[in-house]
């Protein structure tokens, strides 16, 4: 202990405080290239280090898409909110597509961002195939925003990609699932990336601190409260036209997806008195893309997915809770999306029976 | 660009010291470059205004020059200090008395800082208590950029003599090895206390103050941990500030006065405003305070405690809790003095007594956080019913981290010795007035303790700059 009470001359202080954080960093830049938490350079997971998955949170979900995308640049992209990334398992997709295929969910993406975030992709991949998230949630009508994508100079600015902090308590976290048996409230993808969350209905995670209902009730009443704007809002329109333009112009086959909620969710919207304003966006959105001759592949009401999802011998619930559709439903979709941009008909029109590919 | 942006920390801070540590041999350059740092910072911060605030110290040296040379030195004062409080008034209150839809304009960096820093000085030079400055020495004062974001208020007479060369030297400002190696470790361990520390008790706070605006049921013991929660994540922050502040100045062989001194220590409401934001407080003694008592009466003297707590409150905001705020401190400080003088408490005490005050003393001040943290007056009113155990929730709160962190910050701050009393030694005698010298043997030398001490508080704090808070009180 007395060697590091002796006094030192002011230059090999300064040389101890060097050292010190030079080693701390090593350490932890190993520590995180090791784990690789956000599956950015590793091709295959190392066994009881980075197997299984967490998700990414919400600071670094734009930062990890990116960067994914210039690591392995895609063929399709799937882009959206938090349920395209629980709901779209990426492995089976890349099987399905027989290419590269991205699912990137960046928590409550605005279609107001998605222009910028779009041009970043296309800057670092070849991209030919875009599958867009659409919701009234976030469209320009409401104000809910993601606040990692609330300055826009972020996706310019490398060193605003990721929070350290972050990569390391995500390392960690990462280190401890594999390494220690999963708790029956962990949310992970799992070898084969497949989202699994608790589907106790959120009680375990709240601690107890309120209900099931009433956490959703709040959660639809905050949404809600953002959601003040006319329905046909016309930066919609012009967001929208932008992404299509710029898609097509770089030969990106862009089709708009409006994905499943749950019939829960759907009542409240009711009673919630949104559904005429809901129905009124979702025209104008339909009417915007087929100006393009883009595809809308509307699952919000479509019953023969849920049927054949419902119906399916699987383990895994249709919702892990109101508005996150899981695997199980998302893998359908992926096959009827597979199907549907190959007949590559307008929403309007589509008709006949859906049938999944083995 | 704010002190704890990675710009400001790993480019900005490392190259202006260097270029300093370089050029500042040149006599031509002696307080030109720190000056012209000042401006660049400011100009990174706030470009918009930057020429806003190099008017307001022309014109503020100005009328210093006309008061120190007039006969009507008071009519002259008057007017600079209307101008003054006017020009801060305009900014800080805009938005209270501006129609809703008109656009407010953007509170100039370090407004309050620069415009208390520069009345004091107007007001010593009328007193004839100012020396005559050059227009450079003036402007370096006042604009020397550590104390822009956030303070400390700074006094001329601790400031000004720092920057007259002895007649041997080129420079006063040539900071030896030494001042480094302190400037470093007070640099590292106040972003530390900023990056590290203060978030935990912001986690802490949970979302009781968010649910007293909804009007959801709040527990006894979670609104405590909350406003708790908000004093530690409060003094944190803003003395981490302040200690950076003077690590960063220190760097450039400038001293700045300690702004907190390990105010939890404090076994009464008057102990506790002495260490807790001191030059604020020694700017309301010295400006507000003391002309107002120049009358020895008690009745005067008790006025004035509670005309400089408003103060005090107003300057934080124009809001209903924030003036009831000013007037729960005056009472508490006032009341402190009145039994004083009643020889009901003495200063002296012993150690029950030592230990009583510290505890009434944390809790009067976290019981103040409901007037202090709430925008209005019915999210005041819920937390006040959720410290009074009316609040309707259930006692015991489900968070866990509160529960553990605030009980060890309060036995920490009580029992532990604070970074100023480590550091005295290295401290100019003027700018920490310590009750007394501090015996640890963890006192801050040149050793490996130390540089271990430093590095790991650097690096944890890097960790965690991105997506930091701004400092609470940047925008004052």
């Amino acid at each position: 202990m007395q060697v590091f009470k002796n006094n030192l001359s002011i230059g090999r202080f300064f040389v101890s405080i060097f050292l010190i954080a030079a080693g701390l960093t090593f350490l932890i830049a190993g520590l995180i290239f090791v784990v690789d938490p956000y599956a950015i350079w590793r091709h295959q997971a190392i066994q009881r280090i980075n197997e299984i998955k967490l998700e990414t949170t919400s600071a670094s979900q734009v930062g990890t898409a990116v960067l994914r995308s210039a690591v392995h640049p895609p063929d399709v992209l799937i882009l959206g909110s938090s349920r395209v990334r629980r709901g779209f398992n990426e492995t089976f997709a890349s099987q399905l597509y027989r290419s590269s295929v991205q699912v990137a969910g960046i928590n409550a993406l605005q279609l107001s961002n998605i222009k910028d975030l779009f041009s970043t992709f296309r800057q670092r991949a070849q991209i030919k195939k875009l599958y867009l998230e659409v919701n009234y949630f976030t469209s320009n009508a409401c104000t809910l925003k993601n606040e990692a994508l609330a300055n826009k100079s972020d996706l310019a600015d490398p060193l605003h990609y990721f929070s350290p902090q972050d990569a390391i308590v995500h390392s960690l976290r990462t280190l401890k699932i594999n390494l220690f048996p999963l708790r029956s409230f962990d949310n992970y993808f799992d070898v084969q990336g497949r989202y699994h969350d608790d589907p106790s209905e959120g009680m375990s995670r709240t601690g107890g601190m309120e209900t099931y209902e009433s956490r959703y009730n709040r959660l639809f009443q905050s949404m809600t409260n953002r959601c003040q704007r006319q329905a046909s809002n016309a930066a919609d329109t012009k967001d929208l036209s932008d992404i299509i333009r710029l898609a097509q112009a770089r030969q990106t086959e862009i089709i708009l997806l409006i994905l499943p909620v749950s019939a829960r969710w759907q009542t409240r919207i009711q009673q919630g008195g949104l559904s005429p304003k809901v129905t009124q966006w979702k025209k104008n959105i339909i009417l915007v893309a087929s100006q393009f001759h883009v595809p809308v592949l509307d699952y919000e009401e479509h019953s023969d997915v849920n049927a054949l999802a419902e119906n399916s011998n699987h383990a895994m619930p249709m919702f892990w809770d109101e508005t996150h559709f899981s695997n199980r439903l998302g893998d359908y979709i992926l096959r009827d999306m597979q199907y549907a941009s190959h007949v590559a008909t307008i929403h309007n029109n589509r008709q006949g029976s859906l049938t999944p590919q083995p | 660009m704010s002190f704890t942006s990675y710009w400001f920390t790993l480019a900005f801070l490392p190259l202006s010291v260097y270029v300093f540590h370089r050029l500042i041999s040149k006599s031509q350059l002696h307080l030109l470059l720190p000056l012209l740092i000042s401006l660049l910072f400011y100009y990174l911060n706030d470009a918009h205004n930057l020429f806003l605030f190099c008017a307001s110290v022309g014109v503020n040296w100005l009328m210093a020059r006309a008061i120190a040379n007039s006969n009507q030195k008071k009519i002259y004062l008057a007017l600079a200090i209307a101008g003054n409080l006017c020009f801060l008034a305009f900014y800080k209150y805009a938005k209270v008395f501006m129609v809703s839809g008109t656009a407010i304009p953007a509170l100039p960096l370090g407004i309050s800082y620069f415009t208390f820093t520069q009345i004091a000085f107007l007001v010593d030079t009328a007193r004839g208590q100012a020396r005559s400055t050059n227009p450079l020495e003036y402007a370096l004062f006042v604009a020397w950029f550590p104390h822009l974001p956030a303070g400390p208020l700074l006094s001329h007479k601790d400031m000004l003599p720092q920057f007259m060369a002895a007649p041997e030297k080129l420079s006063a400002l040539r900071p030896a090895p030494r001042d480094y190696a302190v400037g470093i470790t007070l640099f590292a361990i106040g972003l530390f206390k900023k990056a590290c520390i203060s978030p935990i008790f912001q986690n802490a706070q949970g979302d009781v103050f968010l649910r007293a605006g909804q009007g959801d049921p709040i527990g006894l013991v979670e609104t405590w941990i909350a406003c708790l929660g908000f004093l530690f994540e409060t003094y944190y922050d803003f003395c981490g500030y302040s200690e950076m502040a003077m690590g960063i100045s220190r760097m450039f062989g400038i001293h700045l006065p300690v702004n907190f001194h390990a105010p939890f220590k404090s076994s009464s409401p008057v102990e506790f405003w002495t260490r807790w934001h001191i030059t604020l407080g020694a700017f309301m003694r010295d400006y507000l305070y003391r002309p107002l008592t120049r009358k020895r009466q008690v009745w005067r003297h008790y006025a004035a405690l509670f005309i400089v707590m408003m103060a005090v409150a107003i300057w934080h905001g124009a809001t209903i809790p924030l003036l009831i705020f000013g007037v729960y401190q005056g009472l508490l400080v006032t009341g402190n003095h009145a039994l004083r003088r009643l020889n009901i408490i003495s200063r002296q005490g012993g150690n029950l007594q030592h230990w009583a005050g510290r505890v009434f003393t944390l809790a009067a001040i976290a019981f103040s956080v409901s007037l202090w943290a709430t925008p209005n007056w019915d999210e005041a009113w819920h937390v006040i019913l959720g410290l009074l155990g009316a609040g309707q929730g259930s006692v015991w709160p489900y968070n866990l981290t509160g529960i553990i962190a605030i009980p060890g910050a309060i036995a920490f701050n009580w029992l532990a010795p604070s970074l100023i009393d480590l550091m005295s030694r290295e401290l100019p005698a003027w700018s920490v007035q310590l009750k007394k010298a501090t015996t640890s043997k963890w006192i801050w030398k040149p050793n490996l303790a130390w540089a271990a001490a430093v590095a790991v508080a650097l690096c944890l704090a890097l960790i965690n700059l991105s997506g930091l808070k701004e400092f609470k009180y940047a925008g004052f």
